[in-house]
């Protein structure tokens, strides 16, 4: 009895297998860290937010994802005035929203007022501040909109006035805080400047971009098809794209591995060397625009000293962390700023090399002899294996070259934000990715009026040269300014550059026309599914 | 009887409101808010607190959220703008549900059987064997065994998925392991009360008229052995189905564990809340099922439940 | 006739796999006290140009990716997992037994809120519990696991309890009490004694329960503070390269394991030996 039930409980379960044709040619499936933690772009602040909200929504100006130059999005031209602080963009009249309304100039003026409207607290208002009278309006000291730069000229038509000349206005289109969203579709399920509205649920979300939402299941996928109004919808080619929360790398390499997974969002890091090692074709590591450090809380002693500050950060070997933790051909960073940023004229010459002999005389000019007397101080990191053996490999180098003791101190990710905000902490691992290719997101974290500076610094000459250089329409002088305020703040050292880093991930072999690119654009239309081997496994669900 | 049970559920709703409370104030007055990331300013923090009524004093958030509880509302998923806490837990309920009764299946049969086995001839091979067989799922801890289960059917044998929540095989991995950690505490639950039941007369009076070997075990000793195993699994089956973060996060499963841990991390008090409360139900109304049980099995400890 | 706790050791002598189990575990506690001492390496010393190599000669368990020697890393997380299980153990025992004695022995009213209040801790997220400790105590992680000694002697009190509300019946506390004997000198006198089998045996199942709380705690990032380590941590960051450098996973987890099985039928043998029936 009991087996004949097995055996009909078994044939169930296998028969369950036949749903599943093993592979869907127009469906690519993508994994993202996390579930999205929202679908309306003016929420968000993510990285899986805005790999997913690029397939959706776009804004009025598109990059190339292989040479990142400005192509038509939304305005099918623009026009820029000589004095570079006025832009009028063209409208294509053939935009349209997933509903099928037309996409007007109205859409964007009333977008880019509710997320810069006091009430909404969009987290990411600030990347319109270039916009004339745009901070003033979100921070409340403006009541009245029609004085930000933001005009309609006609339907098809709007102009945008910026405060200073801003060499990276365009690359910022392409940043999900740019983008419209309908406001039509919005009223219809609630105020508009409520954030917890149901407008982007399943069936109510409208978007403009190549597609349209076709399903959310929160912790399962965010599915998206072919959005049949969008304006270049010729060019489409795949149907499907579906997005996979996969939040355990290892998780993620084996569902990859299994042919589950087209690309993923990251390695793990201890399967990063065997792949290189082997030349895995589908490793792929892209260079980013990010930056490790750490930072120093300069009025905790004795990092009041600047010498002991610098003494800290010659002491450091960055190649060999680089090398032997990393293991993915990550840059050592003698400075903040990339190689990789625009509108920086090639000036990213490592500011600070290792130099333990310097090291040591600056640390006994400061009154620590050898390291004699030097109190320990505590070097605070969030949760991961990876800053782990980065803090204790850098705590064995200030030990074995200064003869200093660091403790350790491990944070979970909102314990360690809040201790950072406290400036409860005296070292601190941080990273920074740029917001928008440019210095500038680098540096103006450091200025004295900075919520995100947490250090404790202050350098006036540090704030009049970012001053100076927003206001310089010449992008080559703008870089000389800017790389003086960089060098004030490496000489300084309210922080320690470590290594510049890089993107790693695995991409299946299935796939053609990726390209990848340092801002992240993702070529979700040019991406075609071939099928060179077999893709999914037999037995793979969808 | 009836009297008894509904003490125990009046008991119930001061123990439930007390972990409510402590729970509220543990998690507000946890450091960080469920804003605060790398690249939040201060002001927008602030607002981002006043848009969601964070801003206000501690007790009236409090006495707000216990007003909305009798009505069904557990508050705004506020890390999941457009979600309800409801929704979210409503929706995962059924995964783990679902895993934790797989599981459970194979704790027990594995448990039970590993426990007979070894209690036919104590303190012998026979014994040890099975024994060290169950104790395979504690020793190796469950983000162990998960991941070594994955590589050799997943990946080697490619005889399931190696992740996810969707085909029917997909069960059967992530409810093994999961299983398996149960199955060490069955067996040796098992083992112990029937080591002692066999002693008794009435098996050894069975055995002298003659009764099969396997019926005297299977039928005679196993009902009088279980009563320690059920005080278990009452509180087990609880952990059991509110979910398991270690295995949730090893086959990506869309349950309720990965959404405790998570929501306690982020300090995403709404949903904790929101989960706790209905855990909190679960172990309580477990320990009554299993005492209501026991009673039921065994009146003699009837008499002390009502002293209690 | 001998006393009831030389009978007990007599029974116990007579378990081979108890006493075997007894001796693996005084080795293994032994190896981990004084197997550093003997090492070249310190536990904590790095060579990032060696990087992670496999068990040879020079070092018998292998490297980690930062070429530190596992041996050396084991045995000093021995010395760590020990300590925590058997602070959290000896927090635990203490707190549960005084709080079910009380409980059990008073009975009525008291022993109901009593034992609501162990539901409702048991109740609580604990993965909450752990952060606000960590937040607290997070620099020291034997006050870490003094705290959640704490949370575990939940069970024990439920246990405790259990056991005083049979032997209160009995006819020797009844006659202690009429003869006037005060409730705190029946307890420790009386109650106490007779308990002793049950509470070594459940300290030899909370013991491993609270090294796997350990591990769990190490695998949300949340355990002892680097470059310290213990075997749920080594166990963790063991799992994560599984494939690539295996031993990382395997040494830790063998002693672990080892440790667990003797502590299992160690305490299967004081089962068996303190309570024959």
């Amino acid at each position: 009895m009991f087996h004949r039930l097995l055996i009909v409980l078994l044939i169930c379960i296998f028969a369950g297998c036949s749903d599943y044709s093993n592979t869907d040619k127009k469906m690519l499936r993508i994994a993202v860290e996390a579930d999205p933690k929202s679908l309306d772009p003016q929420i968000v602040s993510g990285l899986v937010e805005s790999n997913i909200l690029q397939s959706l929504f776009e804004g009025l100006v598109n990059l190339d994802p292989v040479t990142l130059e400005p192509i038509p999005g939304v305005a099918e031209r623009w026009d820029i005035s000589p004095d570079r602080r006025t832009y009028t963009f063209y409208l294509d009249k053939n935009a349209r929203w997933s509903d099928g309304v037309a996409i007007t100039s109205a859409d964007f003026v009333n977008s880019w007022e509710r997320i810069l409207n006091p009430l909404f607290a969009a987290e990411y208002a600030f990347l319109l501040y270039p916009i004339k009278n745009a901070k003033g309006y979100n921070l409340g000291s403006l009541k009245d909109f029609s004085q930000v730069g933001i005009r309609i000229k006609d339907t098809h038509t709007l102009e945008v006035e910026l405060d200073n000349p801003t060499p990276y206005f365009l690359t910022l289109q392409v940043n999900f805080a740019y983008y419209p969203v309908p406001k039509h579709v919005i009223e219809k399920h609630g105020n508009l400047y409520e954030q917890n509205s149901r407008w982007t649920r399943t069936g109510n979300l409208v978007s403009n971009g190549a597609y349209k939402l076709n399903e959310w299941k929160l912790g399962q996928y965010v599915s998206v098809k072919r959005n049949t109004h969008f304006r270049d919808n010729a060019h489409t080619s795949l149907e499907t794209i579906r997005f996979y929360p996969i939040k355990n790398q290892e998780t993620e390499e084996r569902a990859f591995r299994a042919g589950q997974i087209h690309i993923t969002a990251n390695v793990p890091f201890t399967s990063i060397a065997e792949r290189i090692s082997k030349k895995d074709p589908t490793l792929k590591i892209d260079p980013d625009l990010g930056v490790y450090y750490f930072m120093l809380n300069v009025a905790k002693p004795p990092l009041n000293d600047p010498r002991v500050r610098q003494a800290l950060s010659l002491a450091l070997n960055r190649k060999q962390i680089a090398d032997a933790i990393r293991q993915r051909g990550e840059l050592p960073a003698g400075s903040l700023i990339s190689a990789d940023v625009a509108n920086y004229a090639n000036l990213s010459a490592p500011l600070i090399n290792e130099d333990i002999n310097t090291a040591r005389k600056l640390l006994a000019e400061a009154g620590y002899p050898e390291g004699k007397g030097f109190p320990a101080v505590e070097l605070l990191y969030n949760t991961s294996d990876q800053h782990k053996q980065i803090a204790v490999s850098v705590q064995a180098m200030w030990k074995r070259h200064l003869n200093i003791d660091t403790l350790l101190l491990n944070q979970t990710w909102k314990v360690y934000l809040e201790s950072r905000n406290q400036k409860n902490y005296q070292i601190a691992r941080a990273g920074w990715f740029a917001d928008y290719n440019d210095p500038m997101t680098f540096l103006e974290i450091w200025k004295s009026d900075s919520g995100m500076n947490q250090s404790h610094w202050k350098s006036i000459p540090f704030d009049q040269l970012l001053d100076k250089a927003a206001k310089e329409p010449d992008v080559a002088i703008r870089a000389q300014l800017l790389r003086s305020a960089e060098t004030i703040l490496i000489n300084e050292t309210p922080l320690i550059p470590v290594f510049f880093y890089r993107r790693a991930y695995l991409i299946s072999p299935n796939v053609t026309g990726w390209s990848s690119n340092v801002m992240n654009v993702r070529p979700y239309q040019r991406i075609q599914l071939i099928n060179t081997q077999p893709d999914t496994h037999p037995k793979s669900g969808k | 009887m009836l009297k008894i049970i509904a003490g125990r559920i009046l008991q119930a709703i001061p123990v439930i409101l007390a972990i409510i409370t402590l729970t509220f104030f543990m998690v507000r007055l946890s450091p960080g808010d469920p804003f605060s990331n790398e690249k939040i300013s201060a002001e927008t923090r602030a607002r981002l607190n006043a848009h969601y009524g964070l801003d206000k004093p501690l007790w009236e958030q409090y006495a707000h959220y216990l007003a909305g509880l009798p009505f069904g509302d557990f508050g705004p998923a506020i890390t999941h703008p457009g979600w309800t806490v409801g929704e979210l837990i409503a929706e995962r309920i059924p995964v783990s549900l679902e895993l934790g009764g797989w599981a459970l299946l194979v704790a027990c049969t594995v448990g039970i059987l590993a426990g007979l086995i070894a209690s036919i001839k104590p303190n012998t091979v026979s014994d040890w064997l099975p024994m060290g067989f169950s104790m395979i799922g504690i020793c190796l801890p469950t983000f162990v065994l998960g991941p070594l289960l994955v590589l050799f059917f997943g990946l080697y044998l490619e005889w399931f998925n190696v992740w996810g929540w969707i085909l029917p095989q997909d069960r059967i991995l992530p409810s093994t392991t999961l299983g398996l950690c149960y199955a060490a505490y069955i067996a040796r639950l098992t083992r112990g009360s029937m080591v002692e039941v066999i002693k008794q007369d009435y098996i050894r009076t069975a055995r002298a008229k003659g009764v099969p070997f396997y019926r005297i075990f299977s039928i005679h000793a196993l009902r009088n052995a279980l009563p320690p195993v059920l005080s278990f699994l009452g509180p087990a089956a609880a952990g059991l189905v509110s979910g398991s973060f270690v295995i949730e996060t090893i086959f990506q499963i869309p349950g309720l564990g990965q959404m405790f841990v998570e929501s306690a991390l982020n300090n995403d008090h709404t949903i904790l809340m929101g989960l706790t409360i209905f855990y909190g139900t679960l172990v309580i109304g477990f320990n009554l099922a299993v005492d209501i049980l026991l009673t039921i099995i065994n009146p003699k400890i009837s008499n002390q439940q009502s002293r209690s | 006739m001998s006393s009831p706790q030389q009978q007990a050791l007599r029974r116990f002598s007579k378990n081979r796999a108890s006493v075997c189990a007894l001796f693996v575990l005084l080795t293994l506690i032994l190896a981990c006290v004084i197997g550093p001492f003997f090492s070249p390496y310190t536990h904590d010393e790095q060579n990032l140009n060696l990087g992670a190599v496999a068990p040879n000669a020079q070092h018998w368990f292998g490297t980690d990716v930062l070429g530190r020697d596992l041996l050396t890393r084991t045995l000093h997380g021995g010395r760590i997992s020990f300590l925590v299980g058997i602070i959290a153990t000896f927090v635990s025992l203490t707190v549960g037994v005084i709080y079910g004695t009380i409980s059990g022995y008073l009975g009525g009213r008291v022993d109901s809120a009593m034992m609501r209040l162990v539901d409702t801790i048991y109740a609580l997220p604990f993965v909450i519990f752990v952060i606000l400790l960590m937040t607290l105590f997070g620099r020291n992680i034997l006050l870490l696991f003094a705290a959640i000694g704490m949370v575990e002697w939940l069970s024990m009190a439920r246990i405790v309890r259990g056991q005083v509300l049979t032997l209160k019946q009995q006819t020797f506390v009844q006659a202690a009490r009429c003869m006037g004997q005060s409730t705190t000198s029946i307890m420790s006198r009386h109650l106490l004694p007779n308990m002793l089998g049950i509470i070594v045996i459940y300290a030899t199942l909370t013991v491993p329960n609270v090294m796997l709380l350990e591990a769990f705690i190490s695998f949300l990032g949340l355990g002892i503070q680097a470059p310290n380590t213990s075997w749920g941590d080594l166990i963790q960051s063991g799992a994560t390269t599984l494939e690539t450098h295996p031993w990382q996973l395997f040494f830790p987890a063998m002693m672990f394991s080892l440790t667990l099985f003797a502590l299992n039928f160690l305490g299967d043998g004081l089962r068996d030996a303190f309570d024959p029936r």
